[in-house]
């Protein structure tokens, strides 16, 4: 009698539901319901459909441009400056190129012209630093040029970054060679 | 002992706990789940069969789903027989895309009962934007299931890419990039980004003015009002999360350097001074600190400093030849240019902790997601380029690749 007594109240003991709390354990049941207990159901599929379009119209942010073509002619005999893998320096071979550059467009600027020098880099860099790093190019050139005589207030300088490959048949260092550089253009 | 035993098994409900069915969410234990399309609206149009497709990669990106890959379509209506094959899956989820490709209808079933979880039905204004209709579903359902968050899915990318000499393009599109579309085209501009965190507004350059300008763009009204100019070069590099602050690399001088501009009151002040290059400035932590790249000891490094301060501190701990940051909370990513190589790597700006992301290729322009969780990069393969995206918990990895033209900068 004791036996079984004791083999009841240890199955007792097994068939009591033993529910602990565990860790990242999501009860369904958390009042998000609607009534049934079972179904979970967003409150805008009541309303319909949850519209996921932002923006709402056909056609948004549309911005249109015409091109502005005045990037500037490049004057007879004005050569371009080429540059090392990451710098900016106009190594001494390059004097005569800007000693030459400097003449034309001391001449040009006397006739009401003015001079665009634009710095441009090869594709392997990467977003603003590419651009800064043409555009240092391209202070360096007009630094050179403004000491031999032309007049800075009649020079702009702009980085066009990568955007303007020289050379674009191949992906060789030869290639990559030719797009580091700088171009003087004249404008009116 | 008949008795007894009687009595012990009416006691039964008196001593057991009330069972309340619960999930257990093990976090290295993923979901498994697979998809049924409505045979009623099933079509065997290419929007249909990408519809599949976007969900099933979604689920799979989301790295918290195991999911079957056949699609089978059958009965969306509640309560309706499951095949037996898919009995050992936790969930199916039924969806009913419409023929209009405007309308998605989600049900989550949970098999073990075959009773509803979740439900919910998504509209687009324009069928070309589709693939939102999944990505937020499978937010949802995700979000249903107790996942972590995965909005980024459903924000827009920004891009600019070149399309010929002196001309590119400015793109929005879905992560994946199955739904694309132009919106600045003409001439040259560049550097586009988001205004603000819901994606209202943008900011990019144009050089189609005689000095490179920065125009801010309303994607409600389409309307571009001019921020400012500056010769040389202009860029703006981050926005505070309020959206009242930029950082903006400008180069007046021909010097280029960080500026921080307030979009009220329209100062400027100017926070770098260094005579080399100082660029693509980022906000760190509570944004009284910037993380950028400059090439102050030679070259291009990852440094930072505080607004305000003088003083500056190198940040990347790998790599000498390192530039394209981007910075969220106290970390750092940033490419590295290593042998023939360039890739990804995550530091902090906090200690010195680095873990490279990228082991091979050309990879660039690394890019937060706006909660820190997945950063989206660009891999270079010569002239196509592929958008890749890593969640940094799961080591979810996925690359999608672009049908033509160069990136030049992007953001998201």
């Amino acid at each position: 009698m004791r036996k079984r007594l004791i083999m009841s109240l240890l199955l007792l003991a097994l068939f009591t539901g033993c529910a602990s709390k565990k860790a990242n354990t999501i009860d369904i049941n958390d009042g998000t319901s609607t009534g049934n207990g079972d179904e979970v159901v967003d409150s805008s599929q009541i309303n319909g459909y949850q519209n996921v379009d932002p923006y709402g119209s056909e056609n948004y942010g549309n911005v249109n441009y015409n091109q502005n073509s005045d990037y500037g002619a490049v004057g007879g005999g004005i050569k371009n400056i080429y540059f090392a893998v990451d710098q900016y320096v106009i190594t001494p071979e390059k004097l005569p190129t800007v000693i030459n550059n400097a003449n034309i467009l001391k001449s040009a600027i006397k006739t009401g012209a003015r001079v665009k020098i634009e710095g441009h880099c090869d594709a392997t860099g990467t977003d603003e630093y590419n651009y800064a790093l043409g555009l240092r190019r391209a202070k360096a050139a007009k630094d050179a040029i403004v000491i031999r005589g032309v007049n800075p207030s009649a020079i702009k300088i702009v980085s066009m970054g990568e955007s303007t490959p020289e050379c674009t048949s191949s992906y060789s260092e030869s290639c990559f060679a030719k797009n580091r550089r700088v171009e003087f253009k004249i404008t009116r | 002992m008949r008795t007894i035993l009687f009595v012990l098994f009416l006691t039964f409900n008196l001593f057991a706990v009330d069972a309340v069915f619960s999930i257990e969410k093990d976090v290295d234990a993923k979901t498994t789940l697979s998809l049924i399309e409505d045979i009623s609206t099933s079509s065997s149009t290419p929007q249909h069969q990408k519809m599949f497709a976007l969900l099933l990669n979604d689920l799979k990106m989301s790295g918290h789903f195991n999911v079957d890959e056949k699609l089978r379509r059958g009965d969306f209506g509640d309560g309706s027989m499951l095949p037996p094959e898919l009995h050992d899956r936790e969930y199916i989820l039924k969806y009913s895309y419409d023929a209009s490709g405007k309308k998605l209808d989600i049900k989550l079933i949970r098999t073990l009962d075959n009773t509803l979880f979740f439900q919910k039905g998504y509209s687009i204004n324009v069928s070309t934007r589709y693939p939102f209709l999944a990505h937020n579903a499978i937010v949802d359902i995700n979000h249903a299931l107790g996942y972590d968050d995965i909005s980024w899915m459903r924000r827009h990318i920004l891009f600019s890419k070149y399309i010929s000499s002196r001309k590119s393009e400015i793109w929005i599109a879905d992560y994946t990039l199955s739904f694309a579309s132009k919106i600045v085209r003409g001439g040259l501009s560049l550097f586009p980004k988001w205004a603000n965190l819901e994606q209202s507004a943008f900011y990019y350059t144009s050089y189609n003015d005689y000095l490179p300008t920065l125009y801010r763009v309303d994607m409600q009204s389409g309307r571009s009002k001019k921020i400012l100019s500056s010769e040389g070069m202009l860029v703006a590099s981050d926005v505070s999360r309020d959206g009242s602050r930029i950082l903006i690399t400008m180069a007046p001088n021909g010097q280029p350097d960080i500026y921080e501009y307030g979009v009220n009151s329209g100062a400027k002040k100017r926070l770098t001074s260094f005579s080399g290059i100082d660029v693509n400035g980022k906000y760190l932590g509570d944004e009284s600190r910037i993380a950028f790249v400059s090439n102050r000891t030679g070259k291009a490094n990852i440094y930072t400093k505080y607004i305000g301060s003088s003083s500056v501190s190198k940040a990347a701990h790998y790599g000498y030849n390192n530039s394209s940051c981007d910075a969220f909370d106290q970390y750092i990513l940033y490419s590295v240019k290593e042998g023939g190589a360039v890739n990804i790597y995550l530091g902090s700006a906090n200690s010195s902790y680095v873990r490279p992301l990228t082991s091979n290729g050309i990879n660039q322009l690394p890019r937060f997601s706006n909660d820190g969780k997945v950063i989206l990069y660009i891999k270079k393969q010569g002239e196509k380029n592929s958008i890749g995206y890593m969640n940094l918990a799961t080591n979810q990895n996925q690359l999608y690749p672009m049908q033509s033209g160069k990136i030049q900068s992007i953001d998201w």
